[in-house]
């Protein structure tokens, strides 16, 4: 190699703390997010078959089931997009988007978003790695419940992470999804009558009886 | 209702906004992306081809990051911090904000994303540099408005500078010890001269 005569001669790990995040002694670091430099980061296992096992098996916190289907909206509404390995699929800022069992509310934030599903090893199962750009000034995070008949926006709630810092980011989903659940009336569309089903975190160990009926339905 | 995509989520005609794009990392064109927040870069090596291998640069020497481990490696490349990824191209860079490597490895072929950006507007200056590959010592550093001329302007550029730099001994000269660097490469290999293919090849 062009370099060898000027490499450093100590071993990386001593030099440079944590540098590879998915290594097995680091990468639960990044089980929810963790704000690293310019970038956020997450990184999730995908350990399940379906969501019928999520938060009963003992599984990392936030692994995903491998029949979740991803979403965001548009103008023309509801739309299906795909997670294919070894593709970033990069989100962009302002657009609502879910991933069915593993959070059920829409996430809307002022950044790009990219996530990446990485394919299994021999050794390891499929990972899906985020990175999303660290929320600065005025920059929010959002929650929100779209009807699911005419597409209006039922409820929604806001936080600024460029102030707040994003590592509130689940404290705070918390709080707004048990919000949400606490009055049938915040599920009602305003606009066609229709009532939703209740929203639930990215937690599903934490799962009241209702969420996670509405876990395994959307 | 739900239209189904296999690729990013398509915005109206007109004037609507854009949902999402995707960019593989299975794509053989090996081209760069400015794209909303990020600067992106994909490629992918056959198993037969030696991998690229990203280096960073200390105070105490280069620091070659691992890499074709049989797991994926992520790591973040500290704004300010000068890199290089071997094969790839021939120089060093340094951004105003931080990049972020990634590498799989699928049945013994190697998949790689770099994707410069989170905070907006930037990189909005790019550093180009050699580095000594006899005593690391940095030496024809530049820096390019990458904000004001775009990035792909910057792409152009670094090949000029290649160019400057293969036709210059006194350029190709370390400062501090002497040593000669040897012939440098641009970002797109389709672009290479017989030196700059060999010197690629060789890295």
């Amino acid at each position: 190699m062009l370099y060898s005569d000027v490499y450093v001669k100590e071993p990386i790990d001593k030099i440079a703390e944590d540098w590879d995040f998915m290594r097995d002694n680091v990468i639960s670091k990044f089980f929810g997010f963790r704000p690293v430099g310019d970038n956020v980061y997450g990184i999730r296992a995908i350990t399940h078959e379906s969501q019928k096992t999520l938060g009963v098996e003992k599984h990392t916190p936030m692994d995903l089931a491998k029949n979740r289907r991803n979403f965001e909206i548009g103008p023309q509404g509801v739309v299906q997009v795909a997670r294919t390995p070894l593709t970033l699929h990069v989100t962009r800022v302002g657009t609502p988007h879910r991933t069915e069992f593993l959070f059920g509310y829409w996430h809307i934030n002022d950044k790009d978003e990219i996530i990446i599903p990485l394919p299994p090893t021999a050794t390891q199962p499929g990972h899906l790695v985020i990175v999303m750009g660290h929320p600065k000034e005025n920059e929010t995070d959002r929650i929100a419940w779209y009807c699911e008949k005419c597409n209006s926006l039922v409820f929604m709630r806001e936080l600024i992470t460029g102030t707040e810092g994003f590592t509130r980011f689940f404290q705070w989903e918390h709080a707004v999804v048990r919000e949400y659940n606490s009055d049938p009336r915040n599920r009602v569309c305003w606009n066609c009558g229709h009532q939703h089903e209740a929203g639930y975190t990215a937690f599903p160990s934490r799962d009241t009886p209702e969420e996670r009926e509405s876990r395994m339905k959307w | 209702m739900v239209a189904d995509t296999k690729t990013g989520a398509p915005s109206a005609a007109g004037l609507a906004p854009e949902l999402s794009f995707v960019k593989m990392m299975t794509d053989t064109d090996g081209r760069w992306e400015r794209h909303g927040d990020y600067v992106i870069w994909t490629g992918n090596r056959k198993a037969d081809e030696p991998g690229y291998v990203l280096h960073e640069w200390l105070d105490k020497g280069v620091l070659p990051i691992p890499h074709r481990n049989d797991k994926p490696i992520l790591h973040r490349i500290a704004k300010g911090t000068p890199y290089h990824v071997s094969h790839l191209f021939g120089f060093w860079i340094a951004h105003d904000v931080d990049a972020v490597w990634l590498e799989s490895v699928k049945d013994g072929a190697s998949y790689y994303a770099l994707m410069v950006g989170g905070s907006a507007g930037k990189p909005a200056e790019t550093v180009l540099q050699f580095v000594c590959p006899k005593c690391a010592a940095p030496f024809g550093r530049e820096t390019f408005d990458s904000a004001k001329k775009g990035y792909a302007q910057f792409l152009d550029h670094a090949l000029e500078r290649v160019r400057a730099f293969n036709a210059d001994a006194k350029a190709r000269t370390c400062p501090k010890c002497g040593a000669m660097h040897p012939y440098s490469y641009g970002f797109y290999s389709t672009a290479d001269t017989a030196d700059e293919r060999t010197a690629r090849l060789a890295a």
